[in-house]
């Protein structure tokens, strides 16, 4: 009996990072549900170009801002000196971590919470001697912010953007005249897919707009 | 002494059934027991005084299931209830390490293990928790426990000597060969996100991640991504390892190779990217690929070392040295067991009420939120409407010889009659762009002008320039332009051939 047991469980266990290791090759329903996590092997996948990090500002109801994120307490680093807030890729938990900031600390009603995106070149991340190796030009180091969301006071999004890749493969793709020109007329509209393989590929998501007339 | 159960060669179904339910003395696992929560605690150690934050509902977890669609699958604690719960997570892998109550630590372990690093998507879950899951859960179902225990050592005589001519209980070899081949899926995986991975071939995705501030400290990793045709060579190497590791990894020369080869690649991985506790953990699973006849062999090595190098020997009588104690009878062991972890669970929850981490119940009072410089403020809502062209240039490079898509010799000195490689690596994502490149004299003057076109798909263009003998002897300058701006320069010189 516990020998049948055991040779259900092997089957059970082997079919299923089989199908984990097969819906991740050929991406079907990849990324469907929470079990997939647990057998869909990607590692690797989401490094780009660009380091990016997140802020969290609140605005008081007098307009003053506060940022959110380290609280007071002090930040949380679990890999080398960076803080918790800047590892959620997808943005997902920033208005939780700045409401935790907002419930245990003294301050006015917050009215508005922003969460903004800085990125900047991964180059600008080498030492000094290793950037006189590769360019001849003094650093001169630029970042960029982008508003990525905002929150009103209880938490309902009112504005939600792309985060710096998708915008930045938004950019790419727009910068063509004739395709703003088809854009503007309305059909068909192109999105740079965000969850794409090849930040190149262009993913048709609407199809039609319709005329007032 | 019979050979190795990997070893013998019956027919295909007596060969699967062998190869699963073969019987062995679970040296190997009992190895995996004690070694895995050791790796496991660095990380929970790490994470314990911040549990009331990462995992409890008076912080601010972030649950993956949020991430998948699923609001409410699984409850968030209370913060006493996380504190308490952590305590017993560390007491168990504890118990774990010296397989006291082992079936019992194991499966809270696992339980326990897998919800904490879901309650935290962003700073506790990461594949080598979800590796590790599966781990624990398969040797859950093993019988790890039943050598070099505190169990095997309270129930006195169940203890056999290591590694003994005769055997200590024999267990089913399946969990033993699920966790090899889950190590081995792993890297297929892995193959296959490398190959869905733009970039991944030409070195390009390495190089950005070795120059990734999010891991720990990686300056040998900086110091590597200036050489990306090292990587070309590394991506294709690593690949093929990660492919056949699961089909060579079981036995001979296949496995010394694969072994060795996954040794040095996470090896690598520590130094070049800066991880820590991924490539512990898998080099730490590899024990799986070890069956009883290799330990066996180990023990005979070590016992032979011992008798020639005289600090081999003592070390090896410390290790097989049993204290004499009385037999215990389960349920003492278990009352033990029980009344430890509630000592643990109340002690810590004490202790983390009395450290007030959010500063609530300090003599000053709450914290104070102060509000933001206004110069960081309106640095932070300046919100970028377009790229600096010099932001969309990656890296300008000259030299002769090219690797897959890389220069392999990026010089200064070129000899007359000589074809220069002018290579323009872009950021990803860029427009389709027009890169020019100019060629100036040593007094900054233009003497030539040329371009390329870089469709969006690219990361790179390649200009092939001959320094033929229209040019003096001398110092020259080749600058890179976009949108009409200079973005990069190289010199060089130019000596007679």
């Amino acid at each position: 009996m516990l020998r049948r047991c055991s040779a259900v469980f092997v089957a059970l266990y082997l079919g299923t990072l089989a199908y984990g290791l097969v819906s991740h090759a050929v991406g079907y329903k990849t990324y469907r549900h929470l079990g997939m996590y647990f057998i869909v092997w990607d590692m690797y996948c989401g490094w780009s170009g660009w380091e990016t990090r997140t802020h969290l500002l609140g605005e008081g109801e007098s307009g003053t801002y506060y940022e959110l994120d380290p609280p007071p307490w002090g930040d949380i680093c679990v890999f080398g000196d960076t803080g918790r807030r800047h590892y959620d890729a997808t943005g997902m938990h920033a208005l939780r971590l700045a409401q935790n900031t907002v419930a245990h600390t003294e301050h006015e009603p917050i009215v508005r919470y922003l969460v903004i995106e800085e990125a900047w070149a991964k180059k600008y991340n080498l030492p000094d001697e290793l950037w006189a190796l590769r360019y001849e030009a003094p650093r001169e180091f630029r970042s960029y912010h982008r508003i990525r969301a905002a929150f009103d006071a209880d938490g309902e999004l009112t504005l939600g953007a792309p985060g710096w890749h998708a915008w930045l493969a938004t950019q790419a793709v727009g910068n063509n005249p004739r395709l703003r020109k088809d854009v503007q007329r309305g059909t068909p509209v192109f999105t740079a897919g965000d969850f794409a393989r090849d930040p190149s590929v262009v993913m048709p998501v609407g199809h039609q707009t319709y005329s007032r007339d | 002494m019979s050979r190795p159960i990997d070893e013998r060669a019956p027919g295909v179904s007596a060969k699967i059934r062998e190869f699963f339910f073969a019987e062995e003395v679970p040296w190997s696992l009992a190895l995996l027991r004690i070694c895995l929560p050791l790796v496991l605690l660095v990380p929970v150690l790490q994470r314990w005084p911040h549990v009331r934050t990462l995992y409890s509902s008076d912080g601010a977890p972030a649950p993956m299931w949020i991430n998948f669609g699923h609001p409410d699958l699984l409850p968030i604690p209370g913060p006493t209830l996380a504190v308490a719960l952590y305590a017993a997570l560390v007491f168990c892998l504890v118990a774990t390490c010296v397989g006291w109550r082992t079936r019992l630590s194991l499966a809270a372990t696992t339980a326990l293990y897998t919800y904490f690093t879901l309650l935290d998507g962003i700073t506790t879950l990461t594949k080598y928790t979800v590796i590790a899951s599966h781990v624990l859960l398969l040797l859950t179902c093993s019988g790890c426990g039943t050598v070099w225990s505190a169990d095997a050592l309270l129930a006195r005589g169940r203890e056999p000597r290591w590694p003994g001519p005769a055997d200590g209980p024999k267990c089913p070899v399946w969990p033993r060969r699920l966790i090899a081949i889950l190590v081995g899926v792993v890297y297929l995986g892995a193959a296959a996100t490398k190959m869905h991975t733009t970039g991944y071939f030409s070195g390009d995705q390495m190089a950005f991640w070795m120059q990734t501030n999010l891991n720990m400290a990686n300056p040998i990793g900086e110091r590597v991504s200036l050489y990306p045709a090292w990587l070309v060579v590394a991506s294709y190497t690593v690949i093929i390892w990660e492919i056949v590791f699961l089909f060579l990894c079981w036995r001979g020369w296949g496995r010394t190779i694969c072994i060795a080869l996954g040794y040095m690649f996470h090896l690598m991985t520590g130094i070049l990217l800066g991880l820590v506790i991924f490539p512990i953990l898998y080099i730490t699973l590899y024990l799986a690929l070890f069956n009883e006849w290799d330990i066996r062999r180990l023990g005979r090595w070590l016992r032979r070392g011992g008798r020639r190098f005289v600090a081999l020997g003592s070390a090896l009588r410390v290790i097989a040295w049993r204290p004499g104690l009385p037999a215990i009878r389960p349920i003492q062991s278990l009352t033990a067991f029980g009344t430890l972890l509630a000592t643990l669970v109340v002690a810590n929850v004490e202790i983390e009420h009395r450290r007030d981490v959010y500063g609530e119940r300090r003599p000053e009072g709450r914290h104070v939120l102060q509000p933001i410089d206004p110069q960081r403020l309106a640095m932070l809502l300046d919100e970028a409407q377009g790229l600096d062209p010099v932001d969309k240039m990656f890296s300008f490079d000259i030299g002769t010889e090219l690797l897959g898509e890389v220069l392999m010799d990026r010089r200064r000195e070129f000899l007359h009659g000589e074809r220069a490689i002018i290579q323009c690596s872009l950021q990803p994502s860029h427009e389709d762009l027009f890169v020019e490149v100019q060629v100036r004299d040593g007094g900054d003057r233009i003497v030539q002008r040329t371009g390329n076109v870089i469709p969006r798909e690219n990361l790179r263009g390649n200009l092939f320039y001959t320094l033929d003998r229209s040019l003096e002897p001398g110092e020259y300058t080749f600058v890179m332009r976009i949108d009409g701006k200079e973005v990069a320069r190289k010199s060089i010189r130019l000596r007679e051939g």
